[in-house]
């Protein structure tokens, strides 16, 4: 796995600051460490992104961000997506930004498989059965 | 020189849904069966699904697609001249590891689409034969749902009680509520208490990455485990380079596999059974030449590897005001409807589609809202990134609820699956290339579905819709490159699956369907190979074996 260099880190820190700023409440990309740990972290899980990646950074030194990631996107769609799933990828799996969207990841709700459903005593589902059956029967073709 | 094992009275290849079902009812009538598979065990605790980074991996690791994967147990497919990419899993259960575990039999009206629509072919058998077999299956699978559905003809009910269909479920069901359409709660392949072995469905919603849980029906969890019990031999990491058949005999005696460690095997049966799904199946086929047949094992009609057919797919996403909490599952459809199933000519096309009710599913999903196409027609990522991804997130992700669309591919003798001149796996055998078109009639009946579930969308209360028609990553369901029929000359199989030149020769995977229907195949593939298995058992004596 590549290692990067702080100049590296501080330049990707700029785009991904662009794509995903602070906003309301919540976090910039760089607050919640997308290009320190957790860059090294979505690589770890992502080796195959990392040529594309680092195409990315290199060809966008941070001058002029919006003409160079524009023009990434459209002369280099590897590039360009590789860039964005490295850094939603890493922002979405920090607690902060989860806590932020109100996310609890992929948890297991508990549930009752017994309990009545709501459409079954709001007749929703009774309304389905009234209309009757909707299917061609094929028994005389038998 | 290839080392040969003791011979086995039947051997399968393959080991998804058709081969466990076929592995367990055979064992368990005393035969010796021996299956080989080309992948390995998988771990349920490695299933990504409840770890943080499953999404991320689910683009690359555990992404459907073998080309994308690139794993040494994937094979590469060509598919430079397909509309669609097909999408498999090499493992012990194959691809039902890592599906969405949607229970959608056919309808009576899928067997019979020549007498009915006057297009493609009829089934040898119709509906009514297979419902037992179905019934059965579905007690195999350890099924959760709601009886009555007036979407089938009456059939016995389920295990297991009804997953809830969560927020997502029944905002989607409002929306049909209030139009008067046909919908019902989702019948599942995956138990909501626990139920033969396998725990009950937890609603994380990943089962497309495999079941964490170990909750998901998939074969290496259930059919297989019991078949051991019996004697049933799994050889994983084998992967067969052709089926032997002697001349002399005129019977297939067995094949011959490359084992894990790069040895060349041979393993004897006196029958042979495929199930290596409708591109592997055909690939096996072509590559096994004789004297007799210089075109392909069994292959007499030149029928082997054409009608193949991959169910057009399109996604409808309402986004809603309300948080749905739409990443929780199952993945299994909440609910599905059947309202635009049946043949309406005054629409333009012919048969028609389920929907299954999905939710939006996690935050990186939310990413596939923006996508990267939508730079190529002169955008600017303004316009999604900086503070509208922020809004785009705020607005969409966990209140989105989707119709996914499952429609009827006609076959057509064009697509086919070919053994591409150049390509090999990493055993060095030929691999295969597909060449798929999509049909003006699949086009027009996608055209039809989305404007409809966009409707259904809008009753529901959503504030915007997104269409996604025709994905190309969406070849889930592949059908039809061996099909059954009463004619040898139109067809590859008899109605049992058995080869018309070969009589000991089968084949009870989803290559055997003449016709593709509306729906997801697997509850079909599972009630048919249990039919024709059964079958095999009753006229055992009477088959003609090597």
């Amino acid at each position: 796995m590549a290692n990067f260099s702080d100049a590296e880190r501080e330049i990707y820190g700029k785009l991904a600051d662009y794509l995903i700023p602070s906003w309301k409440d919540r976090p910039a990309a760089t607050s919640v460490g997308v290009h320190r740990h957790m860059l090294d972290e979505v690589l770890r899980i992502r080796p195959d992104l990392e040529a594309a990646f680092q195409r990315a950074i290199a060809r966008c030194p941070g001058q002029d961000i919006s003409k160079e990631l524009n023009a990434l996107a459209r002369e280099d769609n590897a590039a360009w997506t590789a860039l964005t799933t490295v850094t939603t990828g890493g922002y979405m799996m920090t607690d902060e930004a989860r806590a932020a969207v109100g996310y609890p990841g992929q948890v297991a709700p508990p549930y009752d498989p017994n309990e009545t459903p709501e459409y079954v005593t709001n007749g929703m589902l009774d309304r389905v059965k009234a209309r009757g059956p909707i299917f061609r029967d094929t028994r005389h073709l038998s | 020189m290839a080392r040969a094992d003791q011979e086995a009275d039947v051997l399968i290849i393959g080991s998804g849904p058709s081969g466990a079902v076929t592995a367990k009812l055979l064992t368990e009538a005393g035969m010796s069966v021996v299956t080989l598979e080309q992948g390995t065990w998988f771990d349920p605790g490695d299933y990504p699904g409840d770890k943080k980074e499953f999404e991320l991996a689910a683009g690359k690791q555990w992404h459907p697609a073998p080309n994308v994967r690139d794993r040494e147990r994937d094979y590469p497919i060509n598919t430079s001249e397909s509309d669609v990419e097909p999408l498999m899993q090499s493992a012990v259960g194959g691809s039902a590891t890592i599906w969405a575990g949607h229970w959608v039999p056919f309808l009576p009206s899928d067997f019979k689409v020549r007498s009915l629509d006057g297009v493609a072919v009829d089934w040898p058998f119709d509906y009514y034969e297979v419902l037992p077999h179905l019934e059965a299956v579905e007690k195999l699978v350890s099924s959760s749902g709601t009886r009555g559905n007036p979407g089938y003809p009456e059939q016995a009910g389920y295990p297991t009680p009804q997953i809830p269909i969560g927020k997502a479920g029944m905002k989607l069901a409002e929306g049909m509520d209030k139009l008067g359409w046909h919908w019902w709660p989702g019948l599942n392949a995956m138990p909501s208490i626990p139920w033969q072995g396998q725990n009950p469905c937890a609603r994380r919603g990943t089962c497309m990455f495999g079941c964490p849980e170990a909750a998901k029906w998939s074969p290496d969890l259930v059919l297989f485990k019991e078949a051991k019990k019996y004697g049933h031999r799994m050889i994983a990491g084998a992967r067969v380079s052709e089926i032997i058949y002697d001349d002399n005999l005129s019977r297939v005696t067995g094949a011959v596999y490359i084992d894990q460690n790069g040895r060349e095997r041979k393993q004897m049966a006196k029958i042979v059974i495929l199930c290596a799904n409708a591109i592997g199946t055909p690939r096996i086929l072509l590559n096994s030449k004789s004297k007799r047949f210089p075109d392909g094992l069994a292959n007499s009609s030149g029928l082997v590897g054409r009608n193949l057919m991959m169910h057009p797919f399109g996604l409808v996403m309402g986004h809603f005001e309300e948080n749905l909490e739409s990443w929780y599952g199952p993945s299994g459809q909440l609910i599905n409807t059947l309202q635009f199933y049946e043949t309406d000519e005054s629409r333009g096309f012919v048969r028609g589609a389920k929907w299954g009710g999905m939710s939006g599913g996690g935050p990186l999903s939310s990413k596939g809202f923006v996508g990267s196409e939508v730079f190529s027609d002169n955008g600017r990522i303004e316009d999604h990134w900086g503070e509208n991804w922020h809004k785009m997130i705020e607005s969409k992700f966990g209140r989105t609820a989707l119709w996914a669309i499952v429609g009827e591919d006609l076959p057509e003798e064009s697509n086919r699956v070919e053994i591409d001149a150049d390509l090999v796996d990493s055993d060095g055998i030929p691999a295969p290339k597909i060449i798929y078109k999509t049909s003006e009639n699949s086009r027009r009946l996608l055209d039809f579905h989305a404007e409809r579930a966009k409707e259904s969308m809008e009753a529901a209360g959503a504030k915007s819709t997104s269409v996604a028609p025709q994905m190309r990553e969406s070849g889930w369901h592949l059908l039809g490159t061996t099909r059954m029929g009463n004619d040898p000359k139109e067809s590859v199989l008899n109605q049992y699956g058995q080869s018309h030149d070969i009589p000991n020769l089968f084949i009870f995977d989803l290559s055997a369907f003449p016709t593709g229907a509306g729906a997801n195949p697997t509850a079909t593939l599972m009630a048919v190979a249990h039919r024709q298995a059964t079958h095999l058992v009753n006229e055992a004596r009477n088959v003609e074996v090597a």
